[in-house]
């Protein structure tokens, strides 16, 4: 069937009248309509294109440097073989001590970051003044770098795991509750408006149509931020809290990398149960919901006018094996496998989150202590200092966070592509690149410096890279995870009618993808400003180092102008997103 | 459509970023090109420390010596790990590094460098610093090393001399087993450290001297009678001026003659540092309330010559510790 319809398949990706009417002359090749979607998408594209060009001509970007210096890479890497592993029980009781700081944390931060997510969301309904405060306090929680906050809860909460909790948790905020944000508006209206219809308020509708639809997104936010919050104990280090990450800075810090390399070994094995518990997750939540979430968009595209309820049937009657009815009738609630499986995820997790803050051990008699301690932390802060030097130095971060970003982004959408179950081309390929890239995340920046500060010498060069690689880790690690959210429906009814495998890509999965594709993109320049923090470690200077520099030396003035100045930038690349979302969605 | 275009711009794109690969940008580095150090550039690296605000401008007098009597530019770069330093001397990639001794001892096992030179806090006095050990004014339950056993214990950082090794060492020796008699803290700084003792986190803290007798006190994070010194290390040597051996010998003896030649007021007066002079602290004799410059992160009045028999006592507290962080290989 395939091949006998391969012929067809130019004709099949234009538009649907030239496949109704394949027996008139021929139309000519068919396009579309130059369209604001696609100029806003080009303009995007030329800027990343033009940044990048300008990052790389600022660094003085030379492959053939980076080919001489490759002797002393492999040198170094040399020197990390054998793996020295801890003993057992340490190991386990760093682990135990890092799940338990980085669940409390990320625990609490879901736990905010759902109201807020829902009230700073275009698709709102309620008072309309709440979002303006709501989105500012989501890009300020996300502007403001986890050691700021580590330091004043150190301050108010003593040295300890609830500081530590405390800091993670505020700083995971700001990306659980923009990423939610950005599901929320992309979560099909039409069951909202049918709930608001009836006399619903809007916490009733969110709850019971926006939540719902919602959940799978929320979840792999939650967990991949729960990853992040692994890596990321190192911080904690500061607090007194300890965990697997301080005991990786140790012994990097001493160049026991032996020791280091051991350590990386369990993070990555921890991090890939982690993955393999989100696609897990994703998998069981997310079925049942795209099923029910595609078959509401077919109505609102194709079949205005109709009540969803027929939407649903035409949509399992058109196209064949990808939507056939689910395994029970909508109107059974009753219990079967996954609802139980759900349901038993949804206890175990609670319950985990419970030990975990039961864990963090609060101590009221600090609180009485905190006010003073705060308040000269925050006299502190003002007025900020602001400097040409800094305003440079924000600059600089900025680019090379710009140009790591899209060269990122371009890799990371190569790696996406051959991981997302419904684009790759060979599902073991997929399983590997998976594997890979979670081996790539598992390695901290600092032995990325290392490596590239050996080979190239420091400099701008070296952190470049540094922060190139972790932004395309992030970067396949988003687009993958929002491939697979997609409406299967266009490819599969492209292939179903002979399309061959890419023009199936190019009109059934790259138009849908496009909006999602853009804002990721424009979150991981904005990951890759505030991970910047390398470009210090590999000499290159940038806001990172004058961050780190200011709170080493309590110019917390000093910080504080930094982190108005890096939250200016954020709240304007979040900006430019939302307009870029708002014309292509 | 598209798809089509965006192909095209990245396509053109692509052409003029690599066209553009040819020309180097106000950031670009030496790069392999001068691979093992030629004599057009040298490379001079710093770590920040909690008592220098701006890293690259306490060096800058150095570097303007250095770039005078060597007659080479001299790139200065602040970097924030000791381990991407020491890894860029490995490769031969910086060619002058100021670091911590204990950084030091990792390092020379590692990379072909020798100290040359440690920082003088004041005219007549000896290099190097003391730690110090800490109460609370108002707690006399400590009087001595002996009494820290069964006591919280706030140190800085598991690879700071003053703030962890030293005191380890010491400790040891008066009987006290920090793994088994002790809870310990690691504050990751000195300041940090105080603040901690004074919240009631830890009973004693291990700083450096310089945090206690001035930094603290000048900033107004330390009030009189607020802390207890009860114990004085032995004198541990300062912070070194490591070159690579891979410098020609008269290269590295011009770099010791113009080191421990410059004074801290004697380079405000050759205007080493015009427009940001800072006053000399007290404990610097006739010189004190002098415009001076910065030498460096811990504000030295001059350098002296250093070899690598001054970081013996570095050696000897990692065989009285045994400490992990001695033994690792690499």
């Amino acid at each position: 069937m395939l091949s006998a319809m391969a012929g067809w398949g130019p004709a099949m990706v234009s538009t649907t009248p030239a496949t109704r009417a394949p027996a008139t002359a021929d139309p000519g090749p068919l396009r579309p309509p130059w369209s604001a979607r696609a100029l806003i998408a080009a303009g995007l594209l030329v800027a990343a294109v033009a940044v990048t060009w300008l990052t790389f001509w600022w660094i003085g970007l030379s492959p053939a440097s980076l080919a001489a210096g490759l002797d002393d890479t492999a040198r170094l890497l040399r020197r990390m073989w054998p793996p020295d592993l801890p003993r057992a029980g340490d190991v386990a009781w760093m682990i135990v001590e890092t799940l338990l700081i980085a669940v409390a944390g990320t625990g609490l931060a879901a736990l905010a970051s759902v109201p807020l997510a829902f009230v700073a969301a275009r698709t709102h309904k309620g008072p309309r003044r709440l979002r303006p405060p709501a989105r500012a306090v989501i890009v300020l929680t996300r502007a403001v770098p986890t050691l700021a906050f580590a330091i004043l809860f150190v301050r108010i909460f003593g040295l300890g795991p609830l500081a530590g909790a405390l800091a993670v948790a505020v700083h995971s905020v700001g990306m659980i509750a923009k990423l939610l944000t950005d599901a929320v508006e992309e979560a099909d209206p039409v069951p909202a408006e049918a709930a608001r219809a009836c006399g619903a308020g809007e916490v009733q509708v969110a709850v019971s149509s926006v939540l719902p639809r919602v959940f799978p997104a929320l979840a792999g936010i939650v967990l991949y931020r729960l990853d992040i919050n692994i890596r990321a104990s190192a911080v904690l280090g500061v607090v007194g809290a300890g965990g697997i990450g301080v005991a990786l800075q140790t012994a990097l810090g001493s160049l026991n990398y032996h020791r280091a390399a051991g350590i990386i070994c369990v993070i990555v094995v921890l991090v890939l149960l982690l993955e393999l518990l989100s696609v897990t997750v994703r998998r069981t939540v997310l079925r049942p919901t795209v099923r029910r979430r595609t078959a509401s968009r077919t109505s609102r595209r194709d079949l205005v006018g109709r009540d969803t309820g027929a939407a649903g049937r035409t949509a399992g009657d058109t196209t064949g094996t990808a939507a056939l009815p689910g395994g029970r009738a909508p109107h059974d609630v009753g219990w079967d496998r996954g609802r139980v499986l759900r349901v038993a995820g949804a206890i175990a997790t609670g319950v985990v989150f419970l030990v975990s803050l039961w864990s963090l051990d609060p101590d009221p008699g600090r609180l009485s202590g905190a006010w003073p301690n705060l308040r000269a932390v925050l006299t502190g802060m003002w007025p900020p200092a602001f400097s040409g030097d800094l305003l440079m130095a924000v600059l600089e971060s900025l680019l090379m966070a710009l140009g790591a970003a899209a060269v990122g982004a371009a890799c990371g959408l190569v790696l996406a592509l051959l991981t997302a179950v419904n684009t790759t081309p060979w599902r073991p390929l997929s399983a590997m690149v998976r594997v890979l890239l979670v081996v790539v995340r598992g390695i901290p920046d600092l032995v990325y410096a290392l490596l590239f500060v050996a080979a190239l010498g420091l400099g701008p060069y070296a952190g470049f890279l540094a922060l190139w690689i972790s932004s395309t880790a992030l970067a396949a690690k988003f687009f993958a995870d929002s491939l697979e959210q997609l409406d299967p429906l266009p490819h599969e009814a492209l292939t179903s009618v002979g399309a061959r495998r890419w023009q199936a890509f190019a009109a059934g999965i790259w138009p849908q993808f496009v909006p999602s594709f853009t804002g990721n993109g424009l979150f991981v320049a904005d990951l890759a400003l505030r991970e910047s923090v390398v470009l210090g470690i590999a000499g290159a200077g940038g806001v990172g180092y004058l961050m780190q520099e200011s709170i080493a030396t309590l110019r917390y003035d000093t910080t504080a102008a930094i982190v108005i100045a890096i939250a200016v930038v954020v709240y304007a690349i979040e900006t430019l997103a939302r307009i870029a979302r708002r014309h292509l969605l | 459509m598209f798809r089509k275009s965006a192909l095209g711009v990245v396509a053109a794109g692509a052409a003029i970023a690599l066209l553009s690969a040819c020309g180097a940008g106000p950031g670009s580095t030496r790069g392999a090109s001068a691979d093992g150090g030629g004599s057009d550039e040298l490379v001079f690296a710093a770590i920040p420390s909690e008592q220098s605000d701006n890293l690259e401008a306490s060096f800058a007098p150095i570097v303007s010596a250095l770039e005078k009597d060597l007659g080479v530019p001299v790139r200065f770069q602040a970097v924030t790990s000791n381990a991407a330093v020491v890894e860029a001397q490995v490769a031969k990639r910086v060619d002058i590094a100021v670091y911590g001794a204990f950084s030091y001892y990792l390092a020379r096992s590692r990379a072909d460098v020798e100290p040359v030179a440690v920082p003088l806090a004041a005219p007549g006095g000896e290099p190097g610093a003391y730690a110090y050990g800490v109460t609370r004014g108002d707690d006399t339950s400590i009087a001595s090393l002996k009494d820290v056993a069964g006591k919280d214990v706030c140190f800085t950082d598991p690879g700071s001399t003053t703030g962890y090794l030293q005191p380890l060492a010491s400790l040891r020796e008066a009987g006290v087993d920090v793994d088994k008699d002790v809870k310990s803290v690691f504050t990751h700084g000195h300041d940090t450290a105080v603040a901690s003792l004074l919240a009631g986190d830890c009973d004693i803290a291990f700083v450096g001297d310089v945090f206690i007798d001035q930094l603290l006190p000048a900033r107004g994070q330390l009030k009189p009678g607020q802390v207890t010194k009860v114990w004085t290390s032995p004198l541990i040597p300062g912070p070194p001026i490591v070159v690579g051996t891979w410098l020609p010998q008269d290269t590295r003896d011009k770099i010791v003659k113009t080191v421990t030649g410059l004074t801290a007021a004697g380079a405000a007066s050759a205007g080493l540092c015009k427009g940001s002079e800072i006053k000399g602290p007290k404990n610097w004799g006739h010189y004190a309330d002098a415009p001076a410059c910065t030498l460096g992160a811990s504000t030295a009045w001059t350098f002296v010559t250093a070899t690598d028999a001054t970081y013996q006592p570095i050696a000897r507290i990692c065989e009285i510790t045994k400490a992990e962080v001695c033994t690792s290989g690499g």
